[in-house]
């Protein structure tokens, strides 16, 4: 008889054992994307979907596919018009990183961020406050590469429905033609829980 | 005469006890907030914060939160707090929502109505205003656009009417240079409140100060029908109608109503929870009409949520023109439909700020017998801090 007392509460002790083991937090790892939270915001899976287009759409413009050297590219600041706060440097920097990795040296990328840092080490070179071991001239822009995202909302009752569009130009830097425009859409759905209809 | 002087030190010691223990007495936040203590209402509020974050009220205990800090001019925590907010009220699911399809509809983690997660994103866009940065306010401005459509309502207009919103997106779009965007939102701001002069892109150009006036109580919620099931929004009224503003007693025009929060909570129809929860309260009923079980009634759960932000304004008003930057005192005279001077609601703001070399947001809350004003001269409001 103790015997069967036993084997139930061992019984019950596995039970919630397993319960506690299986509610505890885990940490996994996962690929980039494998997308865990569900949510109708542009994700780095739909960045990096953009960026794959436009980098094989803008290697193709005639400017730059027949260019006798590298023309140079500056990146302009990209305007946001979506209904969340996203970082446009990250975003810009994703799209030089495919262009650099499909280009094969088709165009050279200008740092302007830097600008200023790189004019004070220029003077400091050139009064000899520190060594150096070239002079050259800064490169002036061939094209300015900008861009906009926007994203318009609609919700009904318990449905919304958000619609993306990221497009992006390049400009002459001295005639200003756009030479080139590509965009970027793509929706998303969501339907509120049943508690929130 | 020993009796006598036992039973005068006996009433000595009772008053003082007492007057010792009413000043120990701390008031609850909502006591202050309605005095227009705002800071002593956000310090009071502070244990009452759930400290877990999956907790079914911590958005609505963060928002009241918000509001004193906000209103009270702490704006970096309000800030915090409602960009913290949103976040969870955007979310399209909640903890606790099959417990609430179940049982009962307060188990669900709040979320809010459509009007709440505008004001909620509103509040965010004026903190970012201020902070000089128009784009990442018209984000704000434009979310709480959409979250308008999301009103429960057949009448398309009601979708759209936030005007408190449609103004500063249309002023976001000015200071960021998009004219044509600014006047198609100014004037959906006209067309959703009451046309005037500064619904005109003319005027806000000619502007450097902007302030936002909130005035009254915002609505509160109720339960009624079979087994409390339904839910109505109720307004508390508010006396002001009419809201002059001078500066350094100097008239300056009279304020613009934008919104009426009322009519944004009313315009929140019928869901389908709300289906569900008559179909509980009807069935309780029927339950507890039965003789033997009549008392199993109780187990249906059919009282609707009446959790609601209860620090919002009851309307917002707008006023915008040119000041000469320096200091001055400004001053909101209250009038009442009749047009009869109110002056227990009149209040003056002293040494106020005004930068020539920026756009000037400020946002005031009118309280009536602000308690604060008694006791001290200046005046704490939310417009005396910059959020810098």
């Amino acid at each position: 008889m103790w015997y069967r007392k036993f084997g139930s509460f061992l019984t019950l002790y596995l039970i919630v054992l397993f319960v506690m083991v299986g509610c505890t937090g885990t940490v996994t790892r996962r690929p980039v994307d494998d997308e865990v939270v569900k949510t109708t915001d542009f994700t780095e899976v739909d960045i990096r979907a953009m960026c794959e287009k436009m980098a094989r759409s803008l290697i193709e413009v005639p400017q730059i596919a027949r260019a006798q050297t590298p023309p140079t590219i500056a990146f302009i600041d990209m305007k946001n018009r979506t209904l969340q706060d996203f970082d446009s440097d990250n975003l810009l920097g994703s799209i030089r990183k495919k262009l650099l990795k499909y280009g094969e040296g088709k165009f050279v990328f200008l740092n302007r961020n830097i600008v200023e840092k790189i004019k004070l080490e220029r003077r400091r070179k050139r009064t000899g406050e520190v060594t150096s071991s070239t002079q050259e001239n800064l490169y002036g822009a061939d094209f300015f590469l900008s861009g906009q995202a926007f994203a318009e909302e609609r919700r009904q009752k318990s449905t919304r429905e958000v619609y993306y569009r990221f497009s992006f130009q390049l400009t002459n830097a001295e005639n200003s033609a756009i030479v080139w425009e590509e965009d970027h859409e793509f929706k998303k759905a969501a339907k509120l829980g049943t508690a929130y209809r | 005469m020993n009796n006598k002087i036992f039973k005068f030190r006996f009433w000595q010691i009772l008053i003082v006890t007492t007057l010792l223990i009413s000043g120990c007495v701390k008031k609850s936040p909502y006591e202050y907030f309605n005095e227009g203590r705002f800071l002593e209402a956000k310090e009071a509020y502070k244990p009452l914060l759930p400290k877990d974050e999956s907790h079914k009220d911590y958005t609505l205990h963060r928002l009241q939160y918000g509001s004193c800090a906000l209103e009270g001019g702490d704006y970096r925590c309000a800030d915090a707090c409602m960009d913290q907010c949103w976040k969870k009220m955007e979310k399209v699911s909640g903890q606790g929502e099959a417990s609430a399809v179940i049982a009962m509809e307060s188990l669900k983690e709040y979320k809010g109505d459509p009007f709440e997660k505008a004001m909620c994103n509103t509040y965010c866009g004026l903190a970012r205003l201020r902070n000089n940065d128009p784009e990442r306010a018209l984000i704000s401005f434009r979310k709480a656009l959409v979250d308008d459509q999301g009103t429960r309502t057949k009448k398309t207009d009601e979708t759209k009417d936030f005007a408190t919103a449609h103004y500063f997106a249309g002023l976001c779009y000015n200071m960021l240079n998009e004219p044509e965007n600014a006047k198609v939102e100014l004037k959906l701001a006209g067309q959703y409140s009451s046309p005037c002069e500064f619904f005109q892109l003319d005027k806000v150009n000619n502007s450097n100060c902007f302030f936002m006036i909130s005035s009254g109580r915002g609505p509160f919620k109720s339960t009624y029908g079979p087994g409390h099931s339904m839910v109505q929004v109720n307004k508390v009224k508010d006396p002001v109608a009419k809201i002059i503003f001078t500066c350094d007693g100097r008239e300056m025009g009279q304020a613009a109503l934008l919104d009426d929060l009322y009519v944004e909570a009313h315009a929140h129809g019928w869901g389908e929870m709300d289906s569900a929860r008559l179909a509980k309260g009807i069935a309780k009923e029927i339950v507890a009409s039965l003789p033997v079980v009549g008392a199993a009634h109780n187990l249906i759960q059919s009282a609707g949520d009446i959790r609601i932000w209860n620090f919002l304004p009851g309307n917002i008003y707008i006023w915008s023109g040119n000041l000469d930057s320096g200091f001055h005192t400004f001053a909101f005279h209250c009038y009442d439909i009749k047009g009869e001077h109110l002056p227990e609601y009149d209040q003056a703001w002293f040494y106020m700020p005004v930068y020539g070399d920026r756009t000037n947001i400020m946002n005031f809350r009118l309280v009536p017998y602000r308690q604060d004003i008694k006791e001290k001269v200046l005046v704490p409001c939310s417009a005396l801090s910059i959020n810098k």
